[in-house]
């Protein structure tokens, strides 16, 4: 099977963890195809395999059989340390929990991934600002993440996983942990940047309403897309 | 476009590597700053770990810096500026230091160096084995601190007084003012031990009144031998010590500083001026006179001869080979001599009592044949003696223990001669003060037991006629057989010109001078002085030898340290570890941002590096003030062992810069490690702020399984081993065993850590709390492994050292143990040439009849001892010459004590190694036991090895060592057979070490009326308990510094377990919030944190006592050692103890905990 340069492919993906007895199946063939510009909601109930299906396709862990291509490469098929650049480069995370580093003020914590790439250019710095102020946070620059609200965190940590333009925005329960203005404000501030950069975006959620408002959803359960 | 070689592309890409690792580093530099100052609590806990291992590898090597240099201060300080020295045993001329130092050979002072007894003349409080020093005002000159000079003591030096060091005076109770007798060991010009040298009687005393006391500084603790125990010194003006001896103008020792002010700094180095030495010897070369050996020659015109003699009776060896290579150069004939007094000169019932017999090999042209015997007309007559008759000698021998044995030969009479110039010559007899000097035959006063009624009135003429001219002749091959002692076999040599002398009186006289001139000039240029016993030796650069290649306390410290190095290591892992799990997801977001593995690693690394800098840097603070802590616990706890109070800490910079660097280093290793673990860790896992272990758990639980079974095989291997194996391979086949134990025991409590998160809960209330506060245990494996191995290793060292200590005051004499059956040892001032074992040789020795009636109920084993450095573990330096005791055959035959090791290798041999000293060796190598400690720790020698010393020619000999000893009465000195010694050390005379076997309940009145009878000769009794428990005391230091360490090892290892616990509460403050909000009490919350300590704790213990009880058991049967049980149970008890305090803390921050927040995961 060929795939386009811009598209997420996952071919019978499956994971299964050791357990005793028998081994615990997590997901079970799962097969997507997700093309650039397009936004996938992934709901199901928990344990249904939905973070395993995330944390596999950001590279975090690899499947235990199947194929994950992205722009028609296959990350797993690199060694560790350009796996590491593959995920830098072209995949954005952003977590239920935020996951800021609370040494580091909210500009320096956007700017964390290109540290670590060609380190902080003018340029990136610019970037990262324009990100900050584009989810609101213009004049919280210099403020480490204790004093920052749980909304504004997350915010953050979006402006974070767009530093590179990934090719694709994972996000795992991005509003999980909010009140419902802040998780309203996420959403939007999502929609709005996938909208920009015509990325792919993928999100794990609960919620209906931001499923709803992405351009497909699928229903993980049992490891197996219904 | 051209490729590059291959090495150049490597080196580019290297340069590339470093390039990108630099532009990391500084792109990472400022997270790392931030993150340290963010994780300060938990990164604190890791600098402080550093800090305290920095601290205790600096603090140890700093106690060898500081042992060496106290001791080498100490050596400066006894010896101010004295470079080099020359003491001989017998007196020369005073001028020789004079000439000495006038010939370049530095400042020189003239001194007479004596050994004795010292007794308060009111009191009668005594001290033995003191240095009586004879020195005129300018030795005084030599003072090189620390303290200034006493004022006025070299202006007022003078008169018949003396001046002592404190630590004499507090000997014996004296102050000045107050009267003192002095007991001198001063060696006869005729040896004791040549059947006319002086035995047996009593040292004279010299009665001086105090005049100061000086402080234990400076040369007031002048000493020549290589202790750093104070010497007892008694200083007396030189001309006093000349007179009290009878030796006006003499003296034995030359004291010399070579060095300028300049070089005396260099000479503190160790780096004795190889010029100054060099015109110190040559100008000995050029000064040395015969007289100053001995030697003297006397020309009789009259007979036409030049007569070279001895003070000392016998010509060495040494000297006849001189004598006979300058009579050739100086164109003379020699006539070898040998002249002995016979007892009894008899034919049948005929005799002649006292008269001198002469060994030569002519008399003009008469030869005289071997068996045969040639009489003066005067004493032919007297015998009615005829050719062919049968004439019996009867003369005196040193037997056995010095007694006087009367010897029997008989003989073919030869020739009769007349009355003759050459028969008739007085000049046959050696000059023999008391003899030849006395007016009348019954004015005689030998050193030997005469009957003065078997004198005859015509004995009496022939001594007015012809003084000590012999009544008998024989061959000197006959004489030589009958009558040469170790000391030489001749008595004189006779020169006489190669031409014939002028026949006019005035013309012969000066013939003969100017070839004795000839002749004297010659000899001083064979004879190299160190023969005779000129020998300067370089004191001082000696000295700081020893003190700086003794024992290396730094090295020893490190060793006794490092059980308490890997608990500090260990709990480095554990709190950096505890660090980096606080920092888990954190770590996780960088990897989810994309940051390699190795990047991750580097952010720890950098942050370790940081950590292991600063920490080090307050580590190199504590190590000082560790070291002088330690430094202030040895001077108390050495205080009774070895006197060590001058012990100070000196820092160098060696030890300050390689200790950080030991503990910059492996704290590095251990943080890499760490690190590197966790960055291996997946991403995920990491997130999830889970454990950093990379492999499956039921991998790892097998893994631990089969290390566990592969060590516990390993444990019983040894123990095997060290059942079937003796001394040290079976100490060190044990104590693997113990540690194999360890291992084993720790592997399968992770493997069952591993199994125990999964038990199921009990169904009591109680045992469900507990079966729950274990599981607990069971989250983080690695951690309460890390816990539970701190426990138990420092548990381990803490059993093992317990059960280590002995105590051999008490021991029974046992032939076969390491006092060898022996009850006690005595030892005297002044040698004894008197047999304690015979009736004749107390009576001689004056013994009083309870002690003559003790003795009779005692063995006793007298050795000859060469006086030398104490080769013990109670003296810091390294001995440079040993002490060493002769041992008697009747020893040698008897055998007993333990042994560690022996070259036996006859059945023979092997039932008593003793008797391999009695073997000759290749190459002249003398054989030698010592004890094995002292061999191998002291002298860094081995079984089979070679140890060389200075005979007393100065002469290098090489001592093989036959056999070691364990844990013996012979830890201060190596022993040979008597034989040896005498022949190595000619000039040993008489006994000063004696072992006793004797019954328990009569050895205490023994040592008592010998101490009271043989006061004179400083005689000291100690039981071999006491003996071994005084060498014990040191090892029991060792010991008890050991588990110092290894208690502090238990102090880190309960920091460890605290840490861990309050990580473990932290961790689980929601749970146990949850269990306060559904109604647990607080009680059933402590209940379970205290059950959580108490199973870590306790598995620790048991893991580590049971481990080190295995191995004291197998010990215990292999060697019938007493351990003190209820001791052990203490030490336990204590650990125990200790532990559960530590849980205490973790309890508060449990009980303490507000209950909403931490529901709320706040």
């Amino acid at each position: 099977m060929t795939t386009t340069a811009t598209t997420l492919n996952l071919f019978q993906l499956k994971k299964s963890y050791p357990a005793p007895g028998e081994d615990l199946a997590v997901l079970d063939g799962v097969t997507l195809a997700v093309g650039a510009g397009e936004s996938l909601a992934i709901t199901g109930p928990s344990g249904s395999g939905k973070s395993t299906l995330l944390h596999i396709v950001g590279t975090l862990e690899p499947p235990t059989s199947g194929r994950v291509e992205l722009g028609g490469e296959n990350p797993f098929e690199l060694p560790p340390g350009r796996l590491a650049e593959f995920r830098n480069r072209k995949i954005g995370f952003v977590f239920q929990d935020h996951h800021l580093l609370p040494q580091c003020t909210a500009l320096e914590n956007v700017l964390v991934p290109a540290l670590v790439a060609e380190g902080v250019t003018e340029e990136k710095e610019a970037w990262a600002r324009q990100l900050l102020e584009r989810v609101g946070l213009s004049a919280r620059l210099d403020h480490v993440p204790a004093e920052l609200s749980g909304g504004e965190k997350q915010r953050v940590a979006i402006a974070r996983a767009l530093i590179h333009k990934p090719m694709v925005l994972l996000c795992d329960e991005p509003s999980g942990n909010l009140d419902s203005s802040s998780a309203a404000r996420v959403r939007d501030l999502f929609l709005e940047l996938h909208a920009e950069l015509q990325n792919i975006l993928v999100v794990v959620t609960h919620s209906l309403d931001l499923a709803a408002n992405l351009d497909r959803r699928v229903e993980l359960r049992a490891g197996r897309i219904e | 476009m051209k490729h590059g070689s291959p090495p150049l592309e490597g080196l580019i890409s290297g340069v590339r590597r470093a390039r990108r690792g630099l532009t990391e580093l500084c792109r990472l530099g400022p997270i790392c700053r931030r993150t340290i100052v963010y994780h300060r609590r938990s990164y604190v806990a890791v600098l402080l770990v550093v800090a305290t291992a920095t601290a205790i590898i600096t603090g140890a090597l700093l106690v060898g810096d500081s042992v060496r240099g106290s001791v080498a201060r100490r050596v400066e300080e006894r010896l101010g500026s004295v470079d080099e020295v020359l003491v001989a045993p017998q007196f020369f001329r005073r001028e020789l230091a004079e000439e000495v130092a006038g010939s370049g050979g530095g400042t020189a002072v003239p001194a007479i160096l004596l050994t004795g007894v010292i007794r308060h003349a009111g009191s009668d409080a005594r001290a033995d084995d003191v240095n009586i020093l004879g020195v005129p005002p300018e030795f005084w000159d030599f003072w090189g601190g620390p303290g200034e000079l006493p004022g006025g003591l070299k202006e007022s030096w003078g008169g018949r007084k003396a001046t002592i060091n404190a630590w004499l005076a507090r000997a014996i109770g004296a102050k000045a003012g107050e009267t003192i007798l002095l007991y001198l060991h001063k060696a006869e010009e005729i040896p004791a031990e040549v059947a006319f040298g002086r035995r047996a009687e009593p040292p004279p005393a010299l009665r001086l009144d105090v005049d100061r006391v000086l402080d234990d500084e400076g040369l007031a603790v002048f000493d020549l031998r290589n202790v750093q125990k104070t010497a007892r010194n008694v200083f007396v003006p030189l001309e006093v010590l000349q007179r009290s001896v009878k030796q006006p103008d003499r003296i034995n020792a030359i004291l010399v500083s070579t060095a300028s002010d300049q070089e005396a700094g260099t000479a503190r180095e160790g780096q004795q001026s190889v010029a100054g030495r060099q015109v110190l010897e040559e100008a000995l070369g050029e000064s040395w006179r015969l007289e100053d050996a001995g030697l003297r020659t006397r020309v009789d015109a009259v007979r036409g001869y030049v007569a070279v003699e001895s003070g000392g009776l016998f010509l060495s060896s040494e000297v006849v080979e001189g004598v006979r290579r300058a009579a050739r150069l100086a164109r003379a004939q020699s006539v070898e001599i040998l002249t002995y007094l016979a007892n009894t000169i008899a034919i049948g019932k005929r005799e002649i009592p006292y008269s001198t017999v002469t060994g030569v090999r002519s008399l003009g042209d008469l030869v005289i044949e071997p068996g045969g015997i040639v009489l003066n007309h005067w004493a032919a007559e007297d015998l009615g003696a005829k050719l062919g008759d049968s004439v019996g000698l009867l003369y005196y021998e040193v037997g056995p223990d010095h007694t006087l044995l009367e010897r029997h030969t008989s003989l073919e009479l030869r020739a009769v001669i007349p009355d003759s110039v050459v028969g008739l010559d007085p000049g046959w007899t050696p000059e023999y003060p008391g003899i030849s000097d006395s007016k009348g035959l019954r004015d005689w006063e030998p050193p030997f037991p005469i009957d003065l009624d078997r004198i005859r009135d015509k004995d009496e003429k022939y001594w007015d006629d012809h003084r000590t001219t012999p009544k008998a002749f024989v061959s000197l091959h006959d004489a030589q057989l009958l009558w040469s002692s170790r000391f030489g076999d001749l008595t004189g040599v006779r020169l006489r010109p190669d031409t014939a002398l002028p026949s006019a009186n005035p013309q012969r006289e000066s013939t003969l001078q100017e070839m004795a001139r000839n002749f004297e000039k010659a000899l001083l240029g064979e004879l190299e002085p160190r023969v005779v016993g000129l020998q300067f030796r370089a004191i001082k650069s000696e000295g700081l030898k020893a003190a700086r290649s003794g024992t290396d306390f730094g090295v020893l410290f490190v060793s006794f340290s490092f059980f308490l190095i890997v608990s500090a290591l260990v709990l480095l892992a554990m709190t950096f570890r505890l660090a980096c799990e606080a920092r888990a997801r954190e770590l996780g977001v960088f990897a989810a941002m994309g940051y390699p593995a190795g990047t991750l690693r580097l952010l720890l690394v950098m942050d370790g590096v940081v950590l292991v800098g600063c920490g080090v840097v307050l580590g190199v603070v504590g190590g000082l003030g560790y070291g002088a802590a330690l430094m202030a616990g040895l001077r108390g706890l050495w205080k009774d062992a070895v006197n060590a109070p001058f012990l100070a800490l000196h820092p160098t910079w060696s030890s300050l810069t390689v200790g950080p660097l030991l503990a910059a280093l492996l704290a590095f290793l251990t943080i890499y490690l760490i690190a590197r673990r966790v960055a291996a860790t997946p991403p995920r896992r990491l997130l999830a702020g889970g454990s950093f272990s990379t492999s499956p758990r039921s991998l790892e639980s097998t893994r631990s399984l089969w290390i566990s079974a592969w060590a516990g095989l390993g444990a019983v291997i040894l123990l095997v081993a060290g059942r079937f194996t003796t001394g040290g391979p079976s100490a060190a086949a044990f104590f693997g065993a113990g540690v194999c134990l360890l291992v084993a025991g720790l592997f399968f409590f992770n493997f069952t850590l591993i199994r125990i998160s999964s038990g199921r809960l009990g169904a009591g209330r109680v045992s469900s709390l507990s079966r729950m506060a274990v599981r607990y245990t069971g989250r983080s494996p690695t951690r309460s492994l890390l816990t539970v191995t701190l426990i138990a290793a420092a548990a381990f060292i803490l059993v093992t050292v317990a059960a280590s200590r002995r105590d051999p005051s008490t021991d029974r004499p046992l032939k076969d143990s390491g006092n060898g059956g022996f009850t006690f040892v005595g030892r005297t001032a002044i040698p004894l040439t008197a047999s304690l074992g015979t009736p004749e040789g107390c009576e001689e020795l004056n013994l009083g009849p309870e002690t003559r009636e003790a003795l009779t109920q005692a063995r006793t084993y007298p050795f000859r001892l060469r006086p030398g450095d104490d080769s013990s573990c109670l003296n810091l330096l390294r001995p440079q010459s040993p002490r060493i005791l002769g041992a008697p055959d009747g020893f040698l035959d008897r055998g007993g004590f333990a042994w560690s090791g022996s070259l036996a290798e006859t059945e023979e041999e092997r039932g008593n190694p003793w008797r391999l000293l009695q073997k000759e060796l290749e190459d002249g190598r003398v054989p030698a036991v010592g004890d094995a400690n002292t061999v191998r720790w002291i002298l860094h020698s081995g079984l089979g090895k070679d140890i060389t010393i200075l005979d007393d020619r100065g002469k290098e000999v090489k001592l093989r060592l036959v056999g070691l000893l364990s844990h013996s009465i012979f830890q201060g000195e190596l022993v040979i057979s008597e034989e040896s010694l005498m022949k190595v050390f000619p000039a040993v005379s008489g006994n000063r070490y004696f072992l006793f076997e004797t019954r328990d309940d009569t050895s205490t009145e023994l040592t008592r009326r010998l101490e009271g009878d043989l006061a004179d000769y400083g005689f000291d009794a100690e039981t071999t308990g006491e003996l071994l428990a005084s060498y014990q005391a040191v090892e029991n230091t060792y010991l008890s510094t050991f588990q110092l360490l290894g208690g502090l090892g238990l102090l880190l290892g309960t920091v460890g377990l605290g840490a861990v616990l309050l990580r473990n509460v932290n961790e689980r403050r929601g749970e146990l919030a949850l269990l306060r909000a559904v109604g647990y009490r607080r009680e059933a919350i402590a209940w379970i944190i205290v059950v959580e300590t108490l199973f870590l704790l306790g598995v620790g213990l048991l893991l580590g006592s049971g481990s080190a009880v295995v191995v004291v058991l197998a010990q215990t049967l292999s060697s019938a050692k007493v351990i003190s049980w209820s001791g052990l149970a203490a030490t336990l008890a204590v650990i125990f103890a200790v532990g559960l305090l530590s849980s205490l803390l973790a309890l508060r921050a449990a009980l303490r905990a507000p209950l909403i927040p931490a529901l709320r995961g706040d």
